[in-house]
């Protein structure tokens, strides 16, 4: 495959409450990501994937292990590395209402990264921001005006122009289109998609929405409880799910016709998601697995390789 | 499923009083709900679907809210008339509703056993310990396990899905001719989506309960509605059976929220359909028709004058000029559109 230009290896991030509790966030990652592509993590709220965005990103410091871009380990960079790493690197986030400064102008919001990284000289930077909302489809009779002015879907038209202005190679989408109607959806991730074949984009869609993911990305790793449990490319995860949680997410999506919705094997799993302050052994998904055996105790955190870059982690597959 | 009208709402008006002016939310808005059906209302954020509910239970905040004109009737009586007394007999009774959020609606500082047993109380006599079985009982019909321990729970010791199932067997307390979701699992995951629609149904069915439910997810809709009732801008747009609507939309707004409407059962590599520009503000209600900006079917008319609604056979409507004699050629075109398949 192509050029790898993020990769984590045993990422982990633990938010520790009190002496004897520890909230297991996001426990021993391991992927990586290729130039152009659009890596979706799944799962259900609660289970880490914004964590894990964050993290990512550098907004929190791991408890262990790396994450390397383009070679360096982003946490072992010299100061001049680390700035070039969030330059490149921009996050949009799930709620633009809270994201976007509301005693900023749409000018300064947009034009904020460009200072921060000293890009350009004054006028070349006022020429960058109108260029970057030209793209996400803003005019420049907007520029003196507040982000309450806005509706939701050009909000998060702001919060990608910010995240753009920078000349990023990667943006990390924190479910940019949950908050928005339906209608106003598909708008964003045409954008979204344009912009990537544009420049060149690669991005990590966080999301849980698994229909949405058919339409954007490439491959897909489906989280729970802070662990990465199956990854496979699109097709392979949509026609072939291995994980019983997989199965039990592509299972309760309903689908918008009448007939085949009607149809549909409705198979709930039982049970919620357990707490991530539990210490659960082994496997994290037992407890509402439908083929739960009792080697499952025992399972180790590793993912099983099943041939066609399909990895999942289950003892099923071991 | 009967065929009497169990609630008939009619040409209900609801505008809210603001700082900046007088917001339309609710126009003119009819639908009916017989004995047993499940009516599904469908709209995007603000299309005021939630508001002309909640007129049912006389939930409109007044003022800022302002009821402007319209009936509600329920079994023969007008309920927008009836005092809060009179109201108060009705709501948790014969009609109860479930809300998106159900931690801002359950109070915090009861614990859930006491919750349900007020609506017991307060709707028919029971002594202390009649009622603290009957809400064991009822926690156990909504799939809630070890309710003698859970009874003491307050809200916050409890999941998203759990404090649902709670609103439920609240609502269902006192077996309601009605019971209103409205978003009941939008702040959901997936996984327990499915198990509270699958309780609904099972609810409906056990006790003959109508069902209105609020929803945007066009997927819960195809699951369980009989009939659709479309809003747009605080009117309904179109209003027909379920198959009809989802096979066969007569408004191009339906069409065209349908082909926008992710699905995983779609085929891979295809581009997201979208709408163009968004809803108007309400504030100043366009004269014509509320989706002629984004409509790709636009006629002169559709600017100047409201479309009235176009009535067909088997209780469909639809409030689009399309269906009038004069416009044909254009009729023609919207039906040979591109549909997703």
């Amino acid at each position: 495959m192509q050029e790898k230009i993020l990769e984590l290896k045993n990422l982990s991030k633990f938010f520790y409450l009190s002496r004897n509790r520890v909230l297991k966030a996001v426990s021993n990652i391991n992927f990586e990501i290729y130039r152009g592509e659009t890596f979706a993590i799944v799962g259900e709220s609660g289970c880490g994937k914004s964590t894990l965005g964050r993290t990512i990103k550098g907004i929190y410091l791991p408890t262990m292990g790396q994450e390397i871009y383009e070679g360096k380990d982003i946490y072992k960079m010299n100061k001049m590395d680390k700035k070039n790493y969030l330059r490149d690197i921009q996050i949009i986030f799930q709620d633009p209402y809270s994201s976007l400064n509301p005693r900023m102008m749409v000018e300064e919001i947009v034009r904020e990264g460009l200072d921060i990284h000293k890009i350009g000289t004054k006028e070349i930077r006022k020429k960058k921001v109108l260029d970057t909302l030209n793209l996400v489809g803003i005019t420049s009779e907007y520029l003196t005006r507040y982000p309450h002015e806005f509706s939701g879907g050009q909000r998060q038209r702001l919060a990608i122009a910010r995240a753009l202005a920078t000349e990023p190679k990667f943006i990390i989408c924190d479910e940019p289109i949950s908050a928005l109607d339906v209608s106003i959806q598909g708008q964003i991730v045409n954008l979204l998609k344009e912009l990537q074949d544009k420049f060149g984009l690669t991005y990590i869609f966080i999301t849980h929405d698994l229909s949405m993911v058919k339409y954007i990305s490439d491959r897909v790793g489906v989280m729970y409880l802070g662990k990465l449990v199956e990854i496979a490319g699109k097709k392979e995860l949509f026609e072939n799910p291995k994980h019983p949680y997989t199965r039990a997410l592509l299972s309760s999506i309903p689908i918008p016709d009448p007939r085949k919705e009607r149809k549909r094997k409705k198979m709930p799993i039982k049970g919620e998601i357990p707490s991530p302050l539990e210490d659960i052994e082994g496997c994290s998904f037992k407890t509402r697995c439908p083929d739960v055996t009792p080697i499952c105790d025992r399972m180790e955190d590793k993912l099983i390789d099943v041939g066609n870059n399909h990895f999942v982690m289950c003892t099923k597959y071991a | 499923m009967g065929t009497e009208k169990l609630l008939d709402v009619k040409n209900l008006t609801i505008s809210f009083h603001t700082y900046v002016g007088e917001v339309a939310a609710v126009r003119n808005v009819d639908f009916h709900l017989k004995e047993g059906e499940v009516l599904a209302i469908v709209g995007e954020s603000g299309c005021g679907k939630t508001v002309s509910t909640k007129a049912i239970l006389g939930l409109t905040p007044i003022p800022p809210g302002e009821i402007k004109t319209g009936k509600i009737l329920f079994k023969n009586r007008d309920l927008l008339k009836l005092d809060e007394k009179e109201l108060s007999k009705i709501c948790g009774d014969q009609i109860s509703m479930i809300f998106q959020d159900p931690m801002s609606y359950l109070n915090p500082t009861m614990t859930v056993g006491n919750q349900i047993r007020e609506v017991l109380h307060q709707h028919n006599d029971m002594n202390r310990r009649e009622s603290k079985d009957r809400a064991i009982d009822l926690m156990m019909s909504v799939g809630i396990p070890e309710p003698k321990l859970r009874i003491k729970q307050y809200p916050h010791e409890l999941s998203g899905g759990m404090k649902q199932r709670i609103m439920i067997a609240i609502a269902m307390a006192n077996r309601p001719d009605i019971l209103i979701a409205d978003e009941p699992t939008t702040s959901l995951d997936v996984t327990i989506q499915e198990q509270i629609f699958y309780l609904l149904k099972e609810l409906k069915i056990k006790y003959r309960t109508a069902l209105i439910l609020i929803t945007h997810n066009f997927g819960v809709v195809a699951g369980i509605a009989d009939r659709v009732v479309i809003m747009y801008a605080g009117k309904v747009m179109e209003e027909g059976e379920v198959e009809h609507i989802y096979y066969n939309p007569y408004h191009p707004y339906t069409a065209s929220l349908l082909n926008a409407v992710p699905s995983i059962a779609d085929d891979y590599e295809r581009k997201l359909r979208t709408i163009k520009g968004s809803p108007p503000f309400l504030l100043n209600v366009p004269p014509g028709c509320p989706f002629a900006e984004r409509c790709d079917y636009l006629m002169e008319v559709c600017i100047k004058k409201e479309p009235p609604y176009f009535r067909f056979k088997d209780n469909r409507r639809v409030a689009c000029w399309l269906y009038h004699n004069l416009a044909d050629s254009q009729l023609q075109r919207f039906k040979e559109r591109e549909v997703k398949k």
